[in-house]
């Protein structure tokens, strides 16, 4: 179905089976090895510090939980992991109604406070087929997914920060998954 | 729609709006619903989950505060746990470590206080198997409002099943089970801090309960294996 897992991918596996099996230490090696990526995403969506801090304590209670239920089928660790802390911050937002408005940098003081930042952007693998696929989207497709995907930004989000028709928005979204989707598949 | 659309196309297209996050409300809720009952559905958003990712690689990473780790610790009482099949010595060394520094930092207070006034048994449980045999002895420490703690003898007879754990529940009068965690498998004694909710549950609840769970515990928060005891709340040792 995808690629094989890498090198990184088969520790975090590990990992995580340390956690279906009741290790305390692998939680904490994976909290150590993942939580900055997964912080990361929380603040972006988030947009607020304190609750990018509950959602990721949330998130790792529910990945120690789950742990045992992780197997290949579900995805690269990785994905996994970070599938549970976005749909988390995702319920949030919404729900709370506090959808990101101004997109998309992140606030200074929030970096600055979290002191070690790293200069380096997220050590995620750069697929090839991905690349090329996304390369075919328009800029606006692009865009929109990636406010959506990135900045947790739902529809009228994105129709209000690019001041763009809510319908636009929907259809470059639903032809930007439809190209991504063919040539995906036809490059697998 | 009741059911996932059989097109193929269209199942992919919605899952890839549900893993962005665009499709919102009953739908988004329905859409989850149809990802766990179904491999299909399941297939479709993992395939997404994943090829999705490289586009977070704008994002820095950002340490999380001190305070975040200790925070989860807590939660999840790994402190108190009973000591899973494969800990590493690490952790055990690191344990010994920190229970030394506590030891050292609370000696002339708690534990001064514990020796004069060690917490009274309020309420006492014991989980037995059919035919009568004891596998856990329980015992709620503490004094009226404020949270106190739940003592574990564990005796002979406490393996779950393969792959599965042992979790106990507060049964509070006419609500829901409140988790106190998962129950040790080998024998021995140990003492579990109790967070505030689990503590109100146990001032009301007039039974308790042991479920089968995947290990770590149930992960919704509710018993999601079959209940295999129920013992009744005693009051007093």
């Amino acid at each position: 179905m995808s690629a094989d897992l890498t090198a990184e991918d088969e520790a975090l596996a590990a990992l995580l089976a340390g956690c279906a099996a009741g290790d305390a230490y692998a939680l904490e090696r994976l909290y150590r090895d993942v939580s900055p990526l997964l912080f990361a995403a929380l603040v972006r969506i988030l947009r607020r510090r304190s609750l990018a801090e509950e959602v990721l304590q949330e998130a790792f209670v529910a990945i120690w939980q789950r742990a045992g239920s992780y197997e290949r089928s579900k995805g690269r660790p990785m994905a996994w992991m970070m599938s549970i802390a976005r749909y988390r911050a995702i319920d949030v937002v919404r729900r709370e109604r506090r959808a990101p408005l101004l997109v998309p940098e992140l606030p200074e003081s929030a970096a600055d406070e979290a002191g070690a930042e790293s200069a380096d952007a997220l050590p995620l693998v750069r697929e090839a087929a991905f690349e090329r696929c996304l390369a075919l989207l328009s800029p606006v497709q692009r865009e929109c997914l990636q406010l959506a995907f990135v900045g947790g930004s739902s529809h009228g989000d994105i129709a209000r920060v690019t001041g763009n028709a809510l319908g636009s928005v929907k259809s470059w979204i639903r032809r930007g998954l439809e190209s991504l989707r063919s040539c995906l598949r036809a490059s697998a | 729609m009741k059911t996932p659309p059989t097109d193929p196309e269209l199942l992919y297209r919605l899952a890839g709006e549900y893993v962005l996050g665009t499709m919102t409300g009953p739908a988004r809720r329905r859409f989850a619903r149809w990802r766990e009952e179904s491999a299909r559905v399941d297939e479709c958003c993992v395939f997404w989950e994943e090829r999705l990712m490289p586009l977070l690689r704008e994002l820095k990473p950002l340490e999380p505060p001190a305070h975040v780790w200790p925070r989860i610790e807590a939660r999840l009482a790994l402190g108190n746990r009973a000591g899973g099949p494969v800990r590493a010595a690490r952790t055990r060394r690191m344990l010994a470590v920190a229970a030394t520094v506590l030891l050292t930092v609370v000696a002339g207070s708690l534990l001064y206080r514990s020796r004069v006034a060690p917490l009274p048994t309020l309420e006492a449980a014991t989980v037995a198997t059919s035919t009568g045999a004891p596998i856990w002895e329980l015992r709620i420490l503490g004094r009226a409002e404020t949270p106190g703690a739940l003592a574990i003898q564990t005796r002979a007879g406490a393996t779950p099943p393969t792959a599965r754990a042992y979790e106990l529940w507060a049964l509070p009068k006419g609500g829901k089970p409140v988790s106190l965690g998962v129950l040790p498998a080998v024998a021995g004694t140990i003492t579990r801090t109790l967070a505030a909710n689990q503590w109100q549950a146990l001032l009301v609840a007039d039974r308790v309960a042991v479920s089968i769970e995947p290990p770590g515990g149930s992960p919704t928060g509710q018993p999601t294996g079959s209940i295999a005891f129920v013992s009744p709340l005693r009051r007093g040792g």
